[in-house]
């Protein structure tokens, strides 16, 4: 028996609840309106660039970015601006968003998509380095992962980082989410072209595709399209969260250890989510920037789960039509997973390049928790990927005294959510590890 | 805008993995069945009777307790009730009723609630109870009725005849007696297999992991092996060492005590060598014969060192680049 390949320390293994793995993508209708966020990326704001009552085309830059760690956000359809307005989003915090009213609302979305790509060969090779990072800045694409920082930024590693090895990351460890599956399944011959891409962007370096072994198909799917590339290789990987968390992504498959408060590129790695990959060969090849994607709805009350195209800015309402989901009945509504998700509180909420599952629950999923007192049983600790003394450092945290050596331990924490999982008293951790990481950014 | 206000709001993760605190302490609860089997099936009556009152008295205090403080007590979650078995484990089957509740009343007063409750205390609750007991009642914590005594016959448990009369005193006892209880001592102390197979529950649900029992039992037996091995004449061997007195309670269960032990695995080595290390310095040379019980509660107090100065390896602790 093969030893699949995992990382070290800790990790957990919670119900995988795959629901929509055998649904493929749909396509929903152009909704009536767009609530297009401004600000969907980790960097600068960006600057809008329309005003009430301006006609927008599809493809057309609304804000642009301010700066180098920035991005850009464009109409993902034809339409009027109505208004820019501040409106919840689906994390709980208030931001501007352009209200925007779609021309073609009811007609079939794919169609409108479809139009904008064709099958007519693109010679890579032809494409320089440094064009093909302007497109992906252009585009405006960031990490659909889940984090949000602008790839062209990702790409371009400052001097001095000698980028040696490529990974894609198709772990989709959460539970539920299946909209990288599907993307693997359906669009592996894409994947692999935009794959290509970046190839190139660092000199045609090894890639690695990590992909857990929960996705037979995927995987199947993927080295069948790989076979033709060079220094391509899908990997299999254990089924363990948190596979797709970057740093034991590259610990999993590389056996490199990124160093603590350090990033991927310092020990010569970039790592790219497939739907951003996938993205980037869209902006690459067609110079068609990030207004769509792929999102998981799951969750016990939807009766068909299920995978759908989103344009950029759709109001969760208007999902909740198309699958049926009785609003009244929600009790439990997370944008993204149940592990590293967000619970959110309007459904009117857009959808953004980084939502990746809208999962809907009734009451029986509702589990009200008080706070125990910590028994010191040490599952924080060793369910921690990080390897970190969770359970020590939340009650500093907690006692508002986080010893100087244990600051950089508590910035170290990525937020994965084994600790609280684990913990048999219930405790918030990763909120209090949260609330650390506030408290000593403030003293700095 | 429309706000849904029965929508639960909460942070990440929205799952657990269903464990509880309730859930660990009452299955060590139940995987102690074997050793209390064994103690029964030894003492007779008289065991049901110390185990009886120890529990509804930890308990009973715990939930008067609750009644006074601010912050939250379930005394229902388990942990009293296992501080009260653990408590019947380490006193004689014929200890007084009065002796149990003095007991019942530091454990869980002093050990525990004085320190802020579940979790806080530095020390085991059940050890600083026993500790009371034995310098306040010496004589009713000595006397030790022997097992299968229908007459109440008492008598002192091997390592008190080893301090007080020598190695040539315990010719008649055989190794086998001693692993299966068939020896004098307190009610957790007569069965060191049966407190085994309890324990290897534990380990596989993880609750307790092998650092602190093995290098408890293993310091205890080359310590044992090593005095053992210089003078024969004098000093037991390892095997009746380790199979006496508290080892296997103080090792499997005391010890390992979550609340009261290190978290991290080189603090967890160290605290399960300290245990070892006392234990036998009072053993042979201490005027105490058994010294499982201080040795456990003289590092409980060092854990909070051990936690600090003996960190795991963090993740990414390389060098840059």
């Amino acid at each position: 028996m093969l030893q699949l390949k995992s990382f070290k320390p800790g990790g957990i293994h919670p119900p995988q609840q795959k629901l929509s793995a055998g649904a493929a993508i749909t396509w929903g209708a152009v909704p009536k309106q767009l609530l297009i966020p401004v600000q969907q990326h980790i960097g600068k704001p960006c600057k809008v660039l329309v005003n009430k009552g301006d006609a927008v085309k599809r493809g057309d830059l609304l804000a642009e970015s301010t700066g180098f760690i920035s991005s850009n956000v464009h109409a993902p359809l034809d339409g009027k601006v109505q208004k820019i307005m501040r409106f919840p989003l689906l994390g709980g915090q208030v931001r501007d968003v352009i209200q925007l009213t779609c021309n073609d609302a009811g007609t079939p979305y794919r169609e409108i998509v479809e139009k904008d790509y064709n099958d007519q060969p693109v010679d890579i090779d032809a494409l320089d380095a440094s064009e093909i990072r302007k497109k992906i800045a252009a585009a405006g694409i960031v990490g659909m992962g889940g984090a949000g920082f602008p790839t062209h930024v990702k790409l371009t590693p400052p001097d001095g980082k000698k980028i040696d090895t490529l990974l894609i990351n198709g772990a989709e460890c959460e539970p539920y989410i299946t909209a990288d599956h599907r993307l693997m399944l359906e669009y592996s011959r894409e994947i692999i072209q935009g794959t290509r891409l970046l190839q190139r962007l660092f000199d045609g370096v090894p890639v690695f595709i990590g992909i857990e072994d929960n996705k037979p198909d995927a995987l199947r799917a993927m080295d069948e399209a790989a076979k033709e590339a060079d220094m391509i290789d899908v990997v299999p990987l254990k089924t363990q969260y948190p596979q797709g968390g970057e740093k034991q992504l590259i610990k999993a498959i590389l056996g490199r250890e990124v160093p603590s408060k350090g990033l991927p590129m310092d020990v010569g790695v970039v790592v790219q989510n497939v739907a951003t990959v996938l993205a980037i060969r869209n902006a690459v090849y067609f110079d068609r920037p990030l207004t769509e994607r792929v999102v998981t709805v799951s969750g016990n009350l939807v009766g068909q789960p299920g995978n759908i195209v989103l344009p950029i800015g759709t109001p969760v309402s208007t999902v909740m039509e198309q699958f049926d989901i009785d609003p009244a009945r929600v009790r439990l509504f997370i944008s993204g997973g149940p592990m590293m998700g967000r619970t959110s509180y309007s459904f009117e909420s857009p959808v953004s390049k980084t939502t990746s599952a809208l999962l809907f629950f009734d009451e029986t999923a509702v589990v009200k928790r008080e706070e125990n007192p910590c028994i010191r049983c040490g599952n924080c600790i060793n369910a921690c990927p990080m390897g970190l003394a969770v359970a020590r450092l939340t009650e500093m945290i907690i006692a508002n005294g986080i010893d100087p050596a244990a600051k950089e331990a508590v910035l170290d924490c990525i937020e994965c959510g084994s600790c609280s999982y684990v913990c048999p008293a219930d405790r918030r951790l990763v909120h209090w590890m949260r609330l650390g990481k506030n408290i000593i950014r403030r003293e700095n | 805008m429309e706000v849904n206000r029965l929508l639960l709001m909460d942070s990440s993760p929205l799952g657990r993995d269903g464990d509880s605190t309730k859930k660990i302490m009452y299955t060590v609860i139940l995987t102690l069945l074997p050793a209390l089997t064994v103690s029964v099936w030894m003492f007779g009556w008289n065991a049901v009777r110390v185990l009886a009152l120890t529990s509804i008295f930890t308990v009973a205090v715990e939930a008067l307790i609750a009644r006074f403080v601010s912050y939250r007590i379930d005394f229902m979650d388990g942990s009293a009730l296992l501080t009260g078995i653990l408590l019947a484990m380490n006193v004689p089957a014929n200890a007084p009723w009065w002796m149990l509740l003095v007991g019942a009343l530091v454990a869980v007063v002093i050990g525990k609630q004085v320190f802020g409750g579940l979790g806080q205390n530095m020390f085991n609750p059940a050890l600083v109870a026993r500790v009371f007991l034995l310098i306040s009642f010496p004589v009713e914590m000595t006397s030790w009725p022997l097992p299968g005594a229908v007459d109440g016959t008492t008598g002192a448990t091997p390592l008190g005849l080893l301090k007080t009369e020598g190695l040539g005193a315990l010719a008649g006892t055989h190794l086998t007696d001693l692993a299966l209880g068939q020896v004098g001592g307190s009610l957790g102390e007569v069965s060191a297999l049966a407190l085994l197979l309890g324990a290897l529950v534990l380990f596989y649900k993880k609750y307790i992991t092998w650092e602190i029992p093995v290098t408890f039992i293993g310091t205890v037996f080359v310590i044992a092996a090593v005095f053992n091995g210089i003078n024969p004449q004098t000093y037991a061997g390892p095997l009746f060492h380790i199979f006496t007195g508290g080892v296997f309670l103080g090792a499997l269960y005391m010890a390992t005590d979550m609340v009261t032990s290190p978290l991290t695995f080189k603090g967890k080595l160290l605290f399960g060598f300290g245990c070892g290390f006392f234990t036998m310095l009072i053993r042979l040379f201490g005027s105490f014969p058994e010294g499982v019980s201080f040795a456990i509660l003289l590092m409980n107090a060092v854990v909070p060192l051990l936690d600090k100065y003996f960190p795991d390896k963090r993740f990414g602790m390389v060098k840059n680049g």
